[in-house]
């Protein structure tokens, strides 16, 4: 979070709704959705495809009305305020430059639109050229640019007209890998530079994790958590974030009763964890589990009893390599389970072999339970 | 070997076009050339004279009916493009999946009736006392049923009705390739309507538009049995002029030069409209 900005609200979505008819049902995109963007956030709107993310976006920017609710960018109102008298610009998910113009042409065109003189225009374009790093393609025609150029050439087009609100609809998305995770830095960088709020879409989690503030995670049109990448990796507060944010085993079991601060959960009749939850259970209610691949330990020798609630032997059943995120398949012995289990990060169990039996040790921390 | 079998398969595949262009295109145009440049001095003598071309300009009807000819083939041309782009704009972009064929379709559907039929039509609706000029006589709004047949709104009417179709398919293909994020992200920069339309929809679909205007212009300009069916005497098109000097006077030498004239005012105009459009040939003919 950035100290000056949290008294100043951007954008605010006041219990927002979409529905659409569809072949006779009505389908909810959105569903009464509140959302607070303080000023010079970056913010990330992280979803399944489907969940309702783009046509919030779109209400943002004015393309769709929303049903219900309003929404309020720099503490004005914006129902009945058509997209090109507010103060919020888009960079479209395909980028939407003008082909038939040059790059000066295209980042000037929302000044020309708002009678800026020609020499005033000629000027903020180059300075803004400048600032995201590519002085002087003012003559080049869009074609000339590679993907990364074609990018900033976007933003700056928004970022020219000094927007309160930038929305970005998943602009990365047409970037090859490599490409996507250096335009993921740079973007964060060039916000905490130019300090424009930023609202970003994606169903992409490395994305929102890495570049936002904050993010809010979307699920049939629904706010399902809003807080900082930290909360909702190690935070979750509902079995989607659990599972959508990060990787983890989904275990399915029921609740048990039993011991003071701790839950206890039936996987199957011969294994058994210890877990948290901020929710109670009843006893026998079926609970959904979620362990993070690093959040269990390995190792070919047992652990001491008293540091880890949970133990468990199994084999190894597949190696899964990649580098530094490399990581086994355990199969817990006496059950069919599957366990992902990261590797140590200093290689000491690199020369792991299918079929090697190997130790694990969760702490309760790590196992959250929620209801299923 | 290779070589030479791929050579002769070339020419084998090549050669209906290039019979098709030789018999039907070229030789006949050279054969109106040399008609066209040629006087007869005795019985069965001829020498090389630009006569038939001084008789156009020295006869102020042929002239007059030339420029006549082009000037309401333009018209025709801009009223069709104005006509054609609303509804070019709702099949290629507003239409959903399952109305566009039937949209297409609709359009289509006039003109497998004949171009005869179909002018014909037009004729029982607008003469004297054919539909319309009865429905007005009869609702009070003239004092007798006039005639709206053999005028030059009848003939654009014609023109127009005839060609909408050869501007519509070319602007529907231009402008269903256009983005909509396009037009999305010009709003978003605070563009209006006006804007959006002069700055990204014409110009992305420009080579759409000089594709359809060229088609109907040749179209309109080489038409005959439109103006002639409701223009009547008065229509006054180049076409019938040639028509009349190849058929009823047997001056095929002048008729010869003014099917030159009208394929010079064609070739020059289009060249100047692509000009001033900036629009390259090659880009247009894609589109077509």
């Amino acid at each position: 979070m950035q100290p000056s900005s949290s008294d100043v609200i951007d954008l605010d979505i006041q219990g927002v709704s979409k529905r659409y008819q569809l072949n006779g049902t009505t389908f909810t995109a959105v569903d009464n959705l509140s959302l607070q963007i303080p000023k010079g956030q970056f913010c990330s709107i992280l979803g399944p495809s489907g969940c309702g993310k783009t046509t919030l976006l779109r209400m943002v920017a004015g393309f769709i009305e929303p049903d219900d609710g309003d929404i309020v960018v720099g503490g004005k109102s914006m129902r009945g305020v058509a997209p090109n008298q507010r103060p919020v610009n888009m960079v479209f998910q395909h980028l939407a430059l003008f082909p038939m113009m040059s790059v000066g042409e295209n980042v000037g065109y929302g000044l020309a639109r708002r009678q800026v003189k020609k020499t005033d225009i000629q000027h903020k374009v180059k300075d803004m050229l400048s600032r995201v790093g590519l002085p002087g393609i003012e003559d080049k025609r869009i074609e000339q640019l590679s993907g990364g150029q074609k990018q900033r050439v976007a933003i700056a087009r928004s970022l020219v007209l000094e927007p309160t609100l930038l929305l970005l609809d998943e602009p990365l998305g047409a970037l090859d890998l490599k490409l996507r995770e250096h335009m993921k830095v740079e973007l964060k960088q060039l916000q905490a530079q130019i300090g424009t709020t930023f609202l970003y879409i994606t169903h992409d989690q490395s994305e929102a994790l890495v570049m936002s503030d904050m993010v809010a995670v979307m699920n049939h049109g629904k706010c399902e958590q809003i807080g900082t990448p930290q909360d909702l990796y190690y935070r979750p507060k509902t079995s989607f974030v659990a599972g959508f944010v990060g990787n983890a085993n989904k275990l399915s079991g029921r609740a048990q009763t039993g011991m003071t601060n701790l839950i206890s959960a039936t996987i199957t009749d011969n294994l058994a964890l210890f877990c948290t939850s901020t929710e109670s259970f009843h006893p026998s209610q079926d609970v959904q589990l979620f362990i993070r691949p690093e959040g269990i330990a390995i190792s070919r020798q047992p652990f001491s009893a008293d540091h880890y609630p949970n133990h468990l032997r199994g084999k190894v059943s597949s190696i899964l390599f990649d580098g530094a995120n490399s990581s086994v398949l355990v199969r817990l012995n006496d059950s069919d389970i599957s366990l992902q289990v990261s590797l140590p990060q200093n290689g000491q169990l690199k020369d792991l072999q299918y079929g090697d039996d190997v130790h694990l040790a969760i702490s309760a921390d790590n196992v959250q339970a929620f209801a299923a | 070997m290779i070589t030479k079998q791929k050579t002769l398969l070339l020419w084998l595949l090549l050669a209906p076009a290039v019979i098709w262009l030789s018999l039907l295109i070229i030789l006949p145009h050279l054969e109106m050339l040399v008609l066209s440049l040629r006087t007869r001095t005795a019985p069965q003598e001829y020498a090389f004279s630009l006569r038939q071309y001084a008789t156009f300009f020295d006869e102020p009807l042929y002239w007059h009916t030339f420029l006549r000819t082009a000037v309401l083939s333009l018209s025709a041309t801009a009223i069709s493009l104005v006509l054609a782009f609303p509804v070019a704009w709702y099949i290629a972009k507003i239409a959903g999946n399952t109305s566009k064929p039937l949209l297409l379709a609709m359009v289509l559907l006039p003109f497998w009736v004949s171009e005869m039929v179909r002018t014909l039509g037009w004729m029982i609706l607008l003469r004297g006392n054919g539909v319309l000029p009865q429905l007005l006589f009869h609702l009070g709004l003239t004092s007798e049923p006039i005639e709206l047949l053999y005028n030059d709104a009848a003939i654009l009417l014609g023109l127009v009705y005839s060609s909408l179709l050869f501007m519509l398919i070319p602007l529907i293909n231009a402008l269903e390739t256009l983005d909509v994020s396009l037009i999305e992200a010009a709003y978003d920069l605070g563009a209006r309507p006006l804007n959006i339309v002069r700055q990204i929809v014409i110009p992305h679909a420009a080579p759409g538009i000089a594709a359809g205007t060229i088609m109907v212009f040749m179209l309109t300009l080489g038409n005959y049995l439109t103006p002639v069916l409701l223009g009547g005497k008065n229509s006054m098109w180049f076409t019938e002029q040639i028509y009349t000097q190849f058929i009823t006077r047997f001056n095929w030498e002048q008729g010869a030069a003014f099917a030159f004239l009208l394929l010079g005012l064609s070739t020059s105009l289009v060249w100047c409209g692509l000009k001033l459009s900036r629009q390259s040939f090659t880009a247009v003919m894609r589109r077509t």
